[in-house]
């Protein structure tokens, strides 16, 4: 485990949120919307996603729903990052294929930990 | 075969005289030799022979040859006067004598009127700005429009002592003329104005730009009257400038304004990314469309863009290094610190990149520097201030009342950005209802010509009437809306905020009718800032001048290149917003409570707390802001009292 796909539209939340897992050893690759982000699963084959679900171009519920269609990407655990903080968008986003839920501004602390139970291995790559 | 010799004479002494100054007076110079020489000739007709010993005025104490023939022709010359004392001499030698004397007088006639043609010439270079500036370090604004006046004023009270430099089409005169009327020319900086075409390499050199430190590019706004138009010359400049490669040292800030968001793109892509773009149409349309939302948060921005009380500064302090950022927030005293900044690689270029409201255990790497609210040009940080025990804040839940209805008056340029602002901001099926001088077709030709995307929220309904007429105004039902925004009148171009002034006034005698008035927010952009306090004592709460809004912006990311992220994330959808809540949800109502208080209940949030707003019905807009409030400074709070902070948006 060691390379994350962080698909986010929002430069500043992409500088910080990627600075801060490079910070932590990880690899990031960057997607600022769903298309984007469905093609870099693809080809860079990341051991986990997290998806901003208001995006533009397609947003990440669509493309969670579509990574989790193909069967080439459906494997890849995918952590949903929203500014909603309500029962019904955390719902929604589980529903659109998505194994976990983070709202923003993230708690990294509480991130990484959820990356560590999804991708059952240690932090540090 | 004689006429074509005097021709090309004549060819080439006006070839000569068209040439330069110089020139002229070389060849002056050389006629004036000719003729002496020629005076000299008066030796082989007898200047010196017996006749003529008795003469007063032939001299022959050097050798009574050659040389007293030189000083005796060159006397004649030099002062005709001297033709006089040469009465008595053979006729020969008083004919050269007069002859010489009329061509000295004819010379010195020309060179008379060739110092005061290069006088007045130098004069005119000057007025006209033709000089080459030699400064170092200067500011260079290329361009003209309403907003120098306001950079210059903004600039000044950035920098003590700065030097500025501005290189526009208008003649000197003119820019005189308009800086002298608004006080510009009075201001505590050194100004040279330069005419000239900004999108000339040439005249760039003339102004010394490779020597500037920052270089503002504004967007034309007297030449075109399309909006998207007046950005070509600005998108024109910042492709000159991105390309050029002979700086000489540090490479100067660039940073251009362009009219039309659409056209931000093409900006960026002529700037090559290392021109900060400030779109005027968007930030306007941002900044009004966040003060629609939240009453109060005009003042904010402007206290923040103005640099007259807090503002935001970058900063590097090693002693916070290794720190939780929850923690340092205690030890800055006389600062807020809202975010880090560090540098990061993007697209080919090193440049600075920040992040704002990060979380409390985030620990300040060797590498950022802080993102400070402060009001002085360096904020002190004491490392032996530790943050008290954190208390239970009451965790009171906070959605904004949705703004469903929403009444727009007036129509100008930016009206399209505005709308779609909007829609980003509300909900799903909420109503804006754009009042206009256009028929409804037009209003919405002009509306959907060139729009980016279909609206996703919003339901535009068009209305033609005339916004200053009373009776107009009373058949829109204007209570029944949850916002109200009044656009500047560009069409006039003498006084544009005379009509929203006129339409305020009839719009505070309808509103303030209703007892429940002070629920409609009334949001109105003006173009002159001198009209602020006139439009603040009518119903708008909101007051937003919009050139010196740009101007802010302008000035302070020439200064500082981060802020633009900086400013373009607190303004858009989404993001990190600076956000006015009410105070309940920080902290209990009516108990004795301290800033750093709110600072640690904001944290418990992920917010940052920087300031408070306190109800005030003495004042114009029903309440006061303090950003960044002294810290020995206690409240109890009401409960119509709000803290100004720093969060995570919510957009349903």
């Amino acid at each position: 485990m060691g390379k994350i796909l962080l698909v986010e539209d929002n430069q500043m939340n992409r500088d910080m949120l990627s600075r801060r897992l490079r910070r932590k050893g990880f690899e990031v690759l960057l997607a600022t919307d769903g298309q984007e982000g469905i093609s870099l699963a693809r080809s860079g084959a990341p051991d986990l996603i997290l998806m901003d679900m208001s995006l533009p171009t397609m947003d990440g519920w669509t493309a969670a729903r579509l990574l989790k269609s193909d069967t080439d990407t459906r494997s890849i655990p995918i952590i949903a990052l929203t500014a909603h903080a309500m029962r019904g968008d955390r719902d929604k986003a589980l529903d659109a294929g998505c194994d976990e839920y983070e709202t923003k501004p993230v708690n990294l602390a509480r991130l990484l930990g959820k990356i560590e139970s999804l991708t059952k291995s240690p932090l540090s790559p | 075969m004689f006429g074509e010799l005097k021709a090309w004479i004549r060819y080439q002494l006006d070839g000569i005289f068209a040439r330069s100054s110089i020139s002229q007076f070389v060849l002056l110079v050389l006629l004036s030799l000719v003729i002496v020489l020629l005076g000299m000739t008066a030796y082989f007709f007898g200047l010196f022979s017996p006749q003529n010993q008795d003469v007063e005025g032939i001299g022959s104490r050097i050798d009574g040859g050659l040389w007293d023939s030189l000083w005796w022709s060159a006397k004649h010359l030099i002062d005709p006067g001297v033709f006089a004392e040469n009465y008595g001499a053979t006729v020969p030698v008083a004919v050269i004598s007069l002859l010489i004397a009329i061509m000295g007088m004819v010379i010195f006639g020309i060179l008379i009127g060739f110092i005061s043609t290069s006088m007045e010439s130098r004069l005119a270079a000057l007025q006209k700005g033709n000089s080459p500036v030699k400064e170092r370090g200067h500011i260079l604004i290329l361009g003209w429009s309403n907003k120098v006046i306001m950079l210059l004023r903004l600039l000044s009270r950035l920098k003590n002592g700065l030097r500025v430099v501005v290189l526009a089409r208008p003649e000197i005169g003119h820019m005189q003329e308009a800086l002298r009327a608004e006080g510009g020319l009075a201001l505590p900086i050194k100004l040279v104005l330069r005419t000239g075409v900004p999108t000339n390499i040439l005249e760039l050199r003339r102004v010394a730009f490779e020597q500037a430190s920052s270089i503002i590019v504004l967007a034309d706004s007297a030449r075109e009257s399309d909006a998207a138009g007046r950005d070509v010359e600005a998108i024109k400049t910042a492709m000159l400038l991105s390309s050029y490669s002979g700086w000489r040292g540090q490479k100067p800030v660039l940073v251009s304004e362009i009219n039309r968001k659409q056209n931000v793109e093409i900006a960026k892509i002529a700037g090559r990314n290392e021109i900060s773009v400030v779109s005027s149409s968007e930030v306007i349309s941002k900044v009004i469309v966040q003060s629609a939302r939240q009453s109060g948060l005009s003042f904010v921005y402007s206290e923040i863009l103005s640099g007259a009380g807090n503002t935001i500064r970058v900063q590097r302090v090693p002693a916070c290094v290794g720190n939780r950022f929850g923690d340092i927030q205690a030890g800055f005293t006389d600062a807020v610190p809202i975010g880090v900044s560090w540098q990061q690689e993007k697209e080919g270029v090193l440049r600075y990149v920040a992040g704002l409201n990060p979380e409390p255990d985030y620990i300040v790497d060797s590498d950022d520097s802080l993102v400070l609210l402060c009001r002085r040009n360096e904020a002190a940080y004491d490392a032996k201030l530790k943050p008290p025990a954190s208390v239970a804040a009451p965790t009171e839940g906070y959605r904004k009342a949705p703004l469903n209805r929403i009444l727009v008056l007036g129509f100008n340029d930016n009206v399209q950005d505005i709308l779609s602002e909007f829609d980003g901001h509300v909900s799903a099926g909420s109503q804006i209802d754009l009042i206009s001088n256009f028929e409804d077709e037009e209003a919405r030709q002009r509306l959907e010509q060139n729009l980016a995307k279909p609206f996703r929220n919003i339901k535009v309904g068009f209305r033609h009437g005339n916004t200053i007429s009373a009776a107009f105004l009373r058949s829109l039902d204007v209570l029944s809306y949850d916002c109200i925004i009044t656009l500047a009148d560009e069409s006039n171009e003498d006084d544009p905020d005379a009509r929203s002034i006129m339409l305020l006034l009839l719009l505070s005698d309808i509103i303030t009718s209703d007892p429940d008035s002070s629920r409609i927010n009334v949001v109105s952009e003006i173009h002159d800032p001198a009209n602020r306090e006139l439009v603040a004592r009518t119903a708008a709460q909101e007051v937003i001048v919009s050139p010196e809004i740009i101007s802010m912006q302008l000035s302070q990311i020439s200064q500082q290149p981060v802020l633009e992220s900086i400013y373009h994330e607190l303004l858009s959808a989404g993001g990190i917003e600076i956000c006015i809540k009410p105070a309940s949800r920080y902290v209990e109502l009516l108990k004795p409570c301290s800033f750093v208080d709110l600072q640690l209940a904001a944290q418990g949030m992920m917010e940052v707390a920087i300031g408070v707003q306190i109800h005030d019905p003495a004042a114009l807009s029903r309440h006061t802001v303090q950003l960044n409030p002294r810290r020995e400074t206690r409240w109890e709070f009401g409960p119509n009292d709000n803290v100004v902070v720093l969060a995570q948006e919510i957009y349903d």
